[in-house]
């Protein structure tokens, strides 16, 4: 090294020499040139006159002053003959010479145009014109010798190469001294260097050998150490406490590089995906991301990685390779260092499957019923509301379905609960085999169900579909080893040809449904604008008949009832009717229904009640009847849901002051027998007043003697419809005869309504039936009629009696 | 002085006239080339012609370029046709004129005037009036100068040398250069 710098210094100065030397040479030269220039000139100028007057010694006069210059060795003047003789040119002729030692000739010489100077190795040489008015009148030689001048030229760089010698062997000295001091402590600064770098140890210290710059480069260097120490070990520290974090975190943790490498992963990544630590970095989360989200979760990734999105969500499935599905949430954003420079990208991932399935389970429990796992009501409204939103996109329409099971009650009521359910069950199983996929089957509360059909392309393909359904719910279903026979009703409406809304859809299915039940059941019915306005004139109906209660525009016909063997009078029957001011006269077939439907029943119901007890008490008060006659009053299965009713008729026969066996109810058989298990008490109860029960249409509903024995029932009516035949169909008059003959085996005594002819009043009287009922007797009465035809019949019955050998009932 | 002068005077006339004389019967073409003349009157021609180029006229910055250097010779005239040659050559850039002349009061326009020292109307004193235009007056006379003239050639061993009467060539308005005092003999 130093002795590098020391060739190197020894170069420059050669060259430096070789410079100064040239240099020295070349200025010498001009200096020489520049005065012996000069020189010339000064001789030449003042030999002017003294060579066109050819004054020899003149001439020789202006040579001698070259004495004084002891390099110019010959000074020799010629003169131009030309000038003289003004003829032709030929060579100059010598005029005067100087010569400085050595005598030497004055060479041969031709008139140069202008001075002229030629240095030679060892000489210089001057030919200067001597002019006169333009033109060459002679010329001056001049000769120098520059011995001299080489000689101190020598002298100085023998002087300058000694000088430089000494120069490098002071520098020789100094750099050694140097490098004394300054490489060896640099060099084994750099030693420590490499030994911390080695050995990744930033505790070893260089050591200090002297208080100068290397000594202050020495500490600041230690000094460095010491901060990347302390730095290493808080480095170190913030890992150790971000590693414990991260492998105790229940959350998984992933970083990828900007490729989307993984570079680390959790412990609990580890645990949530089922993957090793190295399946983990390659091939990676994506591999076991379930088949159905891979390739969104991709995208979500390409959008991250390519597009620079902020972040992405990961929530997806997962299908381990151990073929266990789990659910994860996760999320996925840029990492930034303090520099707000992107490193990759952090992610988080969370095992959510628990809170899935418990998701799921509570979307089941809100949206699915229990029992069937079919949509609930719920569900199917906002199926159906999603679907008729999609009308205006598709074009096609929706269907909608409302299924009733007929007469689920008395399976329910007859063979238990449980065994309900398993028929529910049964039914919903074989409502989802009949529709398609995309069909929504719900279950809307109790026996009713609905199909949404949703894309059907006409009512066609609905009514094919209402069949299927029918055809299916119409087999049989095996119940505790009990065959049970089932069916449904079926109302359709369709959007957008019926109507838009939901809430709109609905009814008008509901309605075709009451329509398809009230025609006889076991049937379908698609919606038609009829319905509509029968459910208009309905409601109307329900509004007057609200009215109508509160208006008392209600009255009671009372029609007598006739001991057929005697002729006595019995008893009535109480019969509501209504005069409405717009209406006219509207039947009770009409009106009770809704009144039964509204529950306007029930406070009607008591009027009537009481109504009809207050005209037996006219009647008793008036002598009219005698206090065997008894008051029938019809009574609906809804009045039972009156829990107050046993205790009103009681307070109403003790208000009256009225006997308890003066007062009978009818209940229709069919409605009796629906709703057996809720009324049989309150039958009982009733029972336990006194008061006689009958049941109205006997014979025409479902009926088992079982039940029938059950029933607390003195009386039973036989139908109108089986008295009207009469004598016409022998078949009905068998069966009127029959049933008088079991209701007899029964101890209960038989009315038959409707007796209009004799022949009706022959034949019942003979089939030994027990009172009659019927315009053959009397029709309906109004109160004041009632009391004239009690009168009346008074009479007449004693003469009638008298004649016809009868005697009134004991 | 005058005596010896004037001998000579005559001894030149003769010897001259005789080889005029010679001359004159010779043919034409035999006559002497320009050359022929002697050394001496050559080297006086040079002179004549040289002497302007050291001396500055008074009037001289006034002079136009294409004004010529106009050399009178009165009376006799030594050089023969030798001066005509001076014509083809230019003093200070400007042309050279050669006048020959016999009346020495009109020499208006002349810048040298040369008097032969053998002339026989040698004017005793040759001044020039200071009101005329300058006039270097020059002369091979040698008592030239204490006559009134300003420049002599005088032969010495063979040699022409040049006497200058300096305080009255200043006094006329002439500048003469010191190269040419140099070379003078005698310096008045």
């Amino acid at each position: 090294m130093i002795l590098l710098s020391l060739a190197t210094s020894l170069i420059s100065l050669l060259a430096a020499l070789a410079a100064i030397a040239a240099y020295d040479q070349y200025s010498l030269r001009t200096v020489l040139e520049q005065e012996f220039g000069v020189l010339a000139n000064v001789i030449a100028n003042r030999s002017s006159a003294a060579v066109v007057f050819e004054d020899a010694a003149l001439a020789q006069s202006n040579l001698s002053s070259l004495q004084y210059r002891d390099s110019v060795v010959l000074g020799c003047i010629y003169r131009n003959i030309n000038a003289e003789t003004v003829e032709k040119t030929s060579a100059p002729v010598l005029l005067a010479n100087f010569s400085a030692n050595n005598h030497r000739p004055c060479p041969e010489v031709q008139t140069p145009k202008e001075q002229q100077i030629k240095i030679g190795g060892r000489s210089l040489e001057i030919l200067q014109p001597i002019d006169l008015d333009g033109s060459h009148v002679g010329v001056l030689y001049l000769k120098a010798s520059l011995e001299e001048n080489y000689t101190r030229l020598q002298h100085k760089l023998l002087m300058l190469i000694l000088v430089m010698f000494m120069a490098a062997a002071i520098a020789v000295i100094i750099g050694t001294v140097l490098s004394r001091h300054i490489s060896r402590p640099l060099l084994r600064l750099g030693k420590t260097a490499a030994l911390v770098a080695e050995h990744d140890n930033y505790a070893i210290r260089a050591d200090k050998f002297s208080n100068d710059e290397v000594g202050q480069v020495v500490d600041s260097f230690n000094h460095m150490l010491s901060v990347i120490q302390r730095e290493d070990a808080n480095l170190r520290e913030s890992e150790e406490k971000f590693r414990l974090i991260s492998e105790s975190s229940k959350v998984g943790i992933f970083q990828l590089d900007s490729q989307g490498n993984c570079l680390y992963a959790n412990e609990e990544m580890a645990i949530v995906t089922g993957l090793s630590a190295e399946q983990l970095l390659s091939p990676g989360l994506l591999s076991v991301v379930h088949p159905d989200d891979k390739r969104r979760i991709a995208d979500q990734f390409q959008l991250l990685f390519q597009n620079g999105a902020q972040h992405i969500n990961l929530d997806c499935s997962l299908l381990l390779t151990d073929s266990t599905v789990k659910w994860i949430t996760g999320h996925v954003a840029p990492l930034h260092d303090a520099k707000h420079q992107q490193r990759g990208f952090l992610g988080t991932v969370s095992d959510i499957t628990e809170l899935k399935q418990a998701y799921d389970q509570l979307e089941q429990m809100a949206f699915y019923d229990t029992l069937t796992g079919l949509a609930n009501r719920r569900l199917f409204r906002n199926r159906l509301e999603h679907m008729l939103s999609n009308i205006p996109r598709s074009g096609a329409s929706v269907a909608l379905i409302m299924i009733d099971l007929d007469h689920f009650k008395h399976v329910n009521d007859s063979m238990g609960h449980d065994s309900g359910d398993a028929l529910l069950t049964v039914v919903s199983e074989r409502l989802k085999h009949c529709v398609r996929f995309t069909d929504t089957v719900a279950r809307l509360g109790g026996d009713e169900f609905a199909v949404i059909l949703p894309n059907v392309p006409d009512t066609l393909t609905v009514s094919t579909i209402a069949e299927k359904i029918l055809h299916a719910l119409s087999k049989a279903v095996l119940l505790d080893d009990q065959e049970i026979a089932i069916s449904a009703s079926l109302g359709i409406s369709m959007a957008p040809e019926d109507c838009n809304g939901a809430e709109h859809l609905i009814k008008n299915a509901d309605l075709a449904l009451y329509k398809a039940k009230g025609e006889g059941r076991n049937n379908f019915k698609f919606f038609t604008t009829e319905m509509n306005r029968m459910l208009v004139e309905h409601l109307s109906l329900v509004q007057h008949l609200r009215q109508a209660i509160e208006q008392e525009e209600f009255y009671l016909q009372y029609q007598p009832q006739v001991d057929l063997i005697t002729g006595q009078l019995v008893g009535f029957e109480a019969l509501a009717r209504w005069q409405h001011r717009e209406r006219g006269f509207v039947s009770p077939v009409d009106f009770i229904p809704v009144a039964e439907e509204t529950d306007l029943i029930l406070p009607l119901g008591r009027w009537i009640l009481r109504s009809a007890c207050q005209q037996m008490r006219t009647l008793c008060d008036a002598k009219l009847v005698n206090n065997r006659a008894v008051m029938t009053v019809n009574l609906s299965i809804k009045q039972f849901e009156d829990l107050q009713l046993v205790k009103f008729i009681g307070d109403t026969l003790l208000d009256l002051g009225l006997h308890p066996s003066q007062l009978e109810l009818e209940l229709t058989e069919t409605v009796l027998m629906e709703n057996l298990e809720e009324t049989i008490d309150s039958l009982n109860n009733i029972k336990a007043l006194g008061v006689g029960l009958s049941i109205d249409d006997f014979g025409t509903g479902y009926s088992s003697l079982g039940y029938l024995k059950r029933l607390p029932v003195n009386v039973v009516k036989v139908d109108r419809s089986f008295v009207m035949d009469i004598p016409h169909d022998r078949d009905d008059m068998e069966i009127t005869a029959a049933v008088i003959a079991m209701a007899h085996k029964l101890r209960y005594k038989v009315v038959a309504e409707g007796i209009e002819t004799q022949e009706q009043f022959q034949f019942l009287r003979e089939s030994g039936c027990d009172y009659g009922q019927g315009y053959y007797f009397s029709p309906p009465l109004h109160p004041a009629e009632l009391v004239e035809y009690c009168r009346h019949y008074q009479n007449e019955l004693e003469t009638d009696l008298a004649r016809r050998n009868l005697k009134p009932r004991a | 002085m005058s005596r010896s002068g004037w001998r000579c005077f005559m001894r030149n006339v003769f010897t001259r006239g005789l080889i005029w004389v010679l001359l004159a019967s010779l043919p034409q073409a035999a006559l002497p080339a320009a050359d022929d003349l002697p050394r001496e009157y050559r080297i006086k021609a040079a002179y004549l012609y040289n002497l302007s180029k050291f001396i500055t006229w008074p009037d001289e910055s006034t002079q136009d370029k294409s004004t010529p250097v106009t050399i009178c010779v009165y009376g006799y005239n030594p050089f023969g046709q030798y001066l005509e040659k001076l014509q083809e050559r230019t003093v200070k850039g400007r042309p050279i004129a050669i006048r020959y002349m016999n009346d020495h009061q009109a020499f208006n326009g002349c810048q040298i005037l040369f008097i032969s020292q053998y002339n026989t109307t040698m004017p005793r004193l040759v001044t020039v009036p200071p009101s005329s235009p300058p006039v270097l007056t020059v002369s091979d006379d040698e008592d030239f100068l204490s006559r009134g003239g300003l420049v002599a050639l005088v032969t010495v061993n063979n040699n022409v040398q040049l006497d200058i009467n300096l305080s009255r060539a200043k006094q006329a308005g002439f500048i003469i250069s010191a190269n040419l005092l140099e070379v003078a003999r005698k310096i008045e």
